[in-house]
């Protein structure tokens, strides 16, 4: 019998979330149920770190919204160099404990270490999202902040988490039905 | 854009909840998750070795630790070989700000693919260290090991069987933003 190796790591699942194994879900374990709750401050953009084995098409990213929708929301994906690859752009946020989806252009992305950036321009709004106990824990996990970075800005400064680090629950989907 | 890898590539910190490392092992095995790390002390006299592994080629900038409430002494943090060969250590390094990080810039340090420990020690007996903790039976099981030896941390350790409960957070990373 013959066996031929096409692919050591498992291909990823249709959607890359910080809650993926391509992010920091390994490391995390059990945080909680991601719960309705404001991000904390308004034009702060969250740089979550991922990586990819193999390429995907990022066709649409989604958010999932708490119970208080206000103002706008803009996701993006940026390269390791903080360079923008795509983004939603501000987008009103709609549908209250909902998933929020924008389509966007189908973005190709090779192997390697990306970040999903999240940023909202209201302090009201609210997101699904899950809390680490302290500050520290997000820089252990590689987590980054930029202020005043609403619209998503064509190339972030990855600057150190200053505050409540929160996880929110915000995804790519890599097919047209989410 | 490049072509399958046949592993992950990091996701830019490396410590002992990564998926390079135990955390998947700690966590499966009942340890403290992630975000119930505690202020614990290390001890004095003790080095602890964490192993981690690498499938791609990585630039080590800046090595970390993450202070307990109670900073004392010295601390010093390193990276050896499997075979126990310091490539890299802070050197011993009055342990400053209590629960926080502690950054160390080393020289930069590339790392090819294989298998790593990080290390951790302290001259002080009451410099307090957030840590995860397991018992000494498990951490065995997933390749902890100590070392007698005392700070700064020696050329070629000694390695001995792990008899601690704690995993210390201690890290790399490959930017120099944290």
């Amino acid at each position: 019998m013959s066996h031929q190796v096409v692919r050591v790591v498992p291909s990823h699942l249709v959607t890359i979330s910080p809650f993926s194994m391509h992010s920091v879900a390994a490391s995390l374990g059990s945080i909680g149920a991601p719960a309705s709750s404001a991000l904390g401050v308004a034009n702060k953009a969250w740089f979550i770190p991922f990586r990819l084995s193999v390429p995907v098409l990022a066709q649409k990213l989604s958010w999932a919204n708490g119970t208080t929708v206000n103002g706008n929301t803009d996701m993006g994906i940026y390269t390791y160099d903080g360079v923008r690859l795509v983004s939603t752009g501000s987008t009103v946020q709609t549908g209250a404990s909902a998933i929020q989806t924008v389509d966007i252009a189908d973005t190709p992305l090779g192997p390697g270490l990306y970040y999903l950036a999240l940023a909202t321009s209201s302090s009201t709004a609210t997101y699904r999202r899950s809390t680490l106990a302290t500050l520290s824990l997000a820089r252990v996990l590689g987590i980054f902040m930029q202020l005043s970075a609403f619209a998503l800005p064509a190339t972030a400064t990855f600057a150190t988490a200053d505050a409540a680090p929160y996880i929110a629950n915000h995804f790519i989907s890599a097919r047209t039905v989410v | 854009m490049d072509g399958p890898l046949l592993t992950y590539p990091s996701l830019g910190t490396i410590h002992p909840y990564s998926s390079e490392s135990i955390g998947a092992g700690l966590i499966a095995t009942g340890g403290t998750v992630f975000n119930s790390v505690a202020s614990t002390v290390l001890g004095v006299d003790v080095l602890i070795y964490i192993p981690f592994s690498i499938g791609d080629r990585i630039l080590v900038k800046q090595l970390f630790c993450y202070n307990g409430a109670t900073v004392n002494g010295n601390v010093d943090v390193g990276i050896y070989s499997a075979i126990g060969k310091l490539i890299i250590s802070a050197g011993s390094t009055a342990q400053t700000g209590a629960s926080v990080l502690q950054l160390f810039d080393i020289a930069d340090t590339p790392l090819d693919p294989g298998d790593y420990y990080l290390c951790i020690g302290t001259n002080s007996a009451t410099a307090t260290f957030f840590a995860g903790t397991t018992v000494a039976l498990t951490g065995k099981a997933l390749g902890l090991l100590q070392d007698t030896s005392i700070i700064p941390l020696p050329t070629e350790s000694v390695f001995t069987t792990y008899a601690l409960t704690m995993v210390p957070i201690v890290g790399l990373t490959i930017r120099t933003v944290v």
